[in-house]
């Protein structure tokens, strides 16, 4: 996650999340093909103004493209239907897994899309501290959230290293879940411990569920009126195309 | 402050952590504390803080009371943060005392100017140093306005330049008139200068008290024969230290002696350079390595000393130049080949464990393991006590004697090692260099990264300075302490011993009268 100065960014977290939650209830209660393509076409102006450089766009975007066509294919070749179109060996595509393909091949993109917006247009401690304001989160759980968050960068170095350590070792597995196992137990200990001292850590600085708060944000106009008018607009477009 | 027939004891244990302990503070002293580990220094702390029994389950008993904010620095500089961004953090201690919104930013500032950090607000924390983290962290606990600072081995994790600033900025508070300063540390070199009352503790109870003077002069034998650690110049400094005095013999003592290096050259570096993806971390190095030499990389925090190591452990593709291994370039050895020649000791061995058991990980460590040959290393290596239980388990001395011989089982060629004594005790540190010294003398190629100059000068063969891409130094200890400019550049610290030998050396031949003039 990271922030930046688009529009969407400067958006009231929780009130943005709730928006996308809403555009996603919309298309998971539609079946027509047409509304799910309009609401996609939607997500990808969304998209579009995350603030994002069109070329890390991309490159964010094509594991998704490639899992777009996967699910299309697997729909389209082995679904259910009456009127044949083209059969090959296991493979055969009809009118009716077609249609099938196509919607949740789109629903599926638009999914991602919406939660790439949000993503890239969201400062996580902004977010949880959001929470805590607009949705009542437990102050505990919301510190406890932020302090995890600082694990990712460490785990990736932490597994980096085991990666290194088994191959100078030369120990292979024979199965994947070994790998898993090796890779995950070491960490798994390490940062039962670091919780520990950090959390003893947090204690000492007398941490405490009444407290002021340095990012405080707060629902504006502008807040409002985003909700509403995507809402009229997802509505709309869920009701009359 | 103060406590009475304290006894604490930890639900899994049997015995007292802090067992009848009666001892008062006063406002505005500055204490030490010393004793071997376990003998319940931290836990001490910890009650103070008032971590215990809250937050630590322990059974206390007895009376005490900490008059006044209480704050308390870690050791760990990694973890003691919450949040992602410099700003965040200091506000954290400032939303806990509910100070408004509005004073913060200036409050924020204030701090991070006193622990002398130039920072953004939105600076990412994990971008930061060991050093600057831990002054950021002396930030958000000075952002309480404690009365009592509690700091617990403050420096042990840092590099000695980040050490010596820290040990700055604590000698800073201990002059502020308002601040009670607990401290644990064992750089006792800085700390007896401005200490006023030294408490040395040993099984739970306190066995000395007094000023540095009492207990470092008077009872300096006392403390030695119960292993405890002494400043070594102490109650002297550099300057004043007599001769006759046992330090001083043993900081004039040449560096340990050992066989000259081979002519036989192990790994042969030319004109290697290594990038990520655009960014040119080491440019055009080039460097060899004869059988039995023992060379150590020093140089600032990021300057690429780990990288480069680990390129020549084949574990990074260097992007031109070539790496040879006995006259075979790295690309053509095949990985299980070359590994019987190369190992590897990382920085956090806990990492490098791969089995469940100590005796496994010694049997892996070599294709067909002799029974008598891993139970010869659990000896040698003092680990047989511990040889069943799982290697995440051991101490942290225990862990490094383990790491090293896993990769000593075989004999390598190669060995190495990204700072292998780095926040040990000295008496791990002792015997990792022990067994290190052996493997030299065995005709192992060492070469280590560290930060640690004493050991350069103890043991190196050469020292290699890396600092802006490039090799800056390659040559003899002794030569690179004579170079004032390049130390200085690359933020390395003269080791006390050469300091001394420096000194002496003036003083010699300041002491000589000129020839008289001949007319």
């Amino acid at each position: 996650m990271q922030e930046n100065n688009s529009l969407l960014a400067r958006l009231n977290p929780a009130v943005k999340l709730g928006t996308l939650v809403y555009v996603m209830m919309l298309l998971i209660t539609t079946s027509r093909l047409p509304v799910t393509v309009a609401l996609l076409l939607f997500a990808a102006v969304g998209v579009a103004c995350s603030g994002w450089k069109l070329s890390t766009l991309v490159f964010r975007l094509v594991p998704y493209t490639v899992l777009f066509l996967l699910t299309f294919w697997m729909m389209a070749a082995f679904g259910k239907g009456e009127t044949e179109l083209w059969a090959f060996g296991w493979f055969r595509i009809t009118e009716e897994s077609l249609a099938h393909a196509w919607l949740v091949a789109t629903r599926m993109l638009a999914f991602v899309l919406l939660s790439i917006t949000f993503v890239a247009t969201t400062d996580p401690t902004r977010f949880v501290m959001s929470l805590i304001h607009q949705c009542r989160l437990p102050v505990r759980l919301a510190y406890g959230f932020l302090a995890g968050l600082r694990f990712i960068p460490i785990f990736r170095q932490a597994i980096r290293t085991i990666r290194q350590a088994r191959r100078i070792r030369q120990q292979r597995s024979i199965w994947p879940w070994q790998t898993f196992f090796a890779i995950s137990l070491p960490l798994f200990t390490t940062s039962i411990i670091r919780s520990e001292r950090i959390a003893i850590a947090m204690e000492a600085r007398q941490f405490q569920p009444d407290r002021t708060y340095y990012v405080r944000p707060v629902v504006t106009r502008v807040d409002g009126l985003f909700f509403g008018l995507v809402c009229i607009i997802t509505t709309s477009l869920r009701l009359f195309v | 402050m103060w406590c009475r027939n304290l006894t604490v004891r930890y639900p899994d244990q049997d015995c007292a952590v802090l067992n009848d302990l009666t001892v008062s503070l006063r406002q505005g002293e500055t204490t030490l504390l010393i004793g071997p580990s376990g003998s319940g220094k931290t836990t001490f702390l910890h009650l103070l803080a008032g971590l215990i029994p809250e937050t630590i389950e322990a059974e206390v008993s007895g009376e005490w009371r900490a008059d006044g904010t209480v704050g308390m620095l870690f050791q760990q500089p990694d973890d003691q943060f919450c949040m992602q961004t410099v700003g965040a953090e200091i506000a954290f201690s400032l939303e806990n005392r509910s100070i408004p919104r509005d004073e913060m930013e200036e409050r924020i500032r204030t701090v991070l100017k006193r622990v002398g950090l130039d920072l953004a607000l939105t600076a990412p924390i994990a971008e930061l140093s060991g050093g600057m983290k831990q002054r950021l962290a002396l930030a958000c606990v000075l952002a309480l306005e404690p009365d009592i600072l509690l700091l617990d081995e403050p420096t042990a994790q840092l590099d000695p330049y980040g050490r010596q600033v820290m040990m700055e900025l604590i000698e800073e508070l201990h002059h502020d008139p308002e601040v009670t300063l607990i401290l644990i540390e064992h750089q006792l070199e800085e700390c007896v200068t401005f200490a006023d009352r030294v408490l040395v503790f040993q099984e739970g109870q306190m066995r000395l008290d007094g000023s540095p003077f009492d207990v470092f002069e008077e009872k300096r034998e006392d403390l030695t024969r119960h292993g405890i650690m002494c400043p070594l110049l102490y109650p002297y400094t550099l300057e004043t230290i007599p001769l006759t005095v046992a330090t001083a013999r043993f900081l004039d003592g040449p560096p340990v002696a050992r066989r000259p290096v081979a002519n036989e050259t192990t790994l042969d570096l030319t004109d290697v350079t290594i990038a990520h993806g655009k960014r040119v971390i080491l440019d055009q190095i080039s460097l060899t390595a004869s059988a039995g030499e023992w060379i150590m990389l020093v140089g600032r925090n990021g300057a690429g000393k780990s990288t480069l190591l680990e390129t020549m452990a084949k574990l990074l593709p260097a992007q031109s130049g070539t790496i040879k291994l006995f006259q075979t370039p790295l690309k053509k050895w095949r990985d299980r080949t070359f590994y019987r020649q190369v190992g590897f000791v990382f920085q956090q061995p806990e990492f490098q464990f791969l089995k469940q058991t100590v005796a496994d990980e010694l049997a892996i460590s070599s294709p067909s393991p002799a029974r008598s040959q891993v139970a010869d290393a659990l000896q040698h290596y003092r680990l047989a006590d511990v040889a069943a239980q799982s290697p995440l388990a051991l101490s942290l001395g225990q862990k490094r004697r383990l790491s090293v011989a896993t990769m000593l089982l075989e004999r390598k060629a190669v060995l190495l090692l990204d700072e292998p004594t780095f926040g040990q005790d000295a008496e791990t540190t002792a015997q990792i260099l022990d067994v290190l010294h052996q493997a030299r003398e065995a005709g192992t190629t060492l070469i280590m990264v560290t930060h640690d100059m004493e050991l350069v000068y103890r043991y190196a063969d050469r020292v290699v300075v890396i600092g802006e891409k490039h090799v800056q130094f390659d040559g003899a200890p002794d030569e690179l302490f004579r170079n004032e400019s390049l130390l200085e550049h690359n933020q390395l610290i003269r080791p006390v011993s050469v300091r001394y030998q420096q000194r002496e050396e003036v003083k010699h031949r300041a002491g000589k009268q000129f020839a008289a003039r001949t007319p």
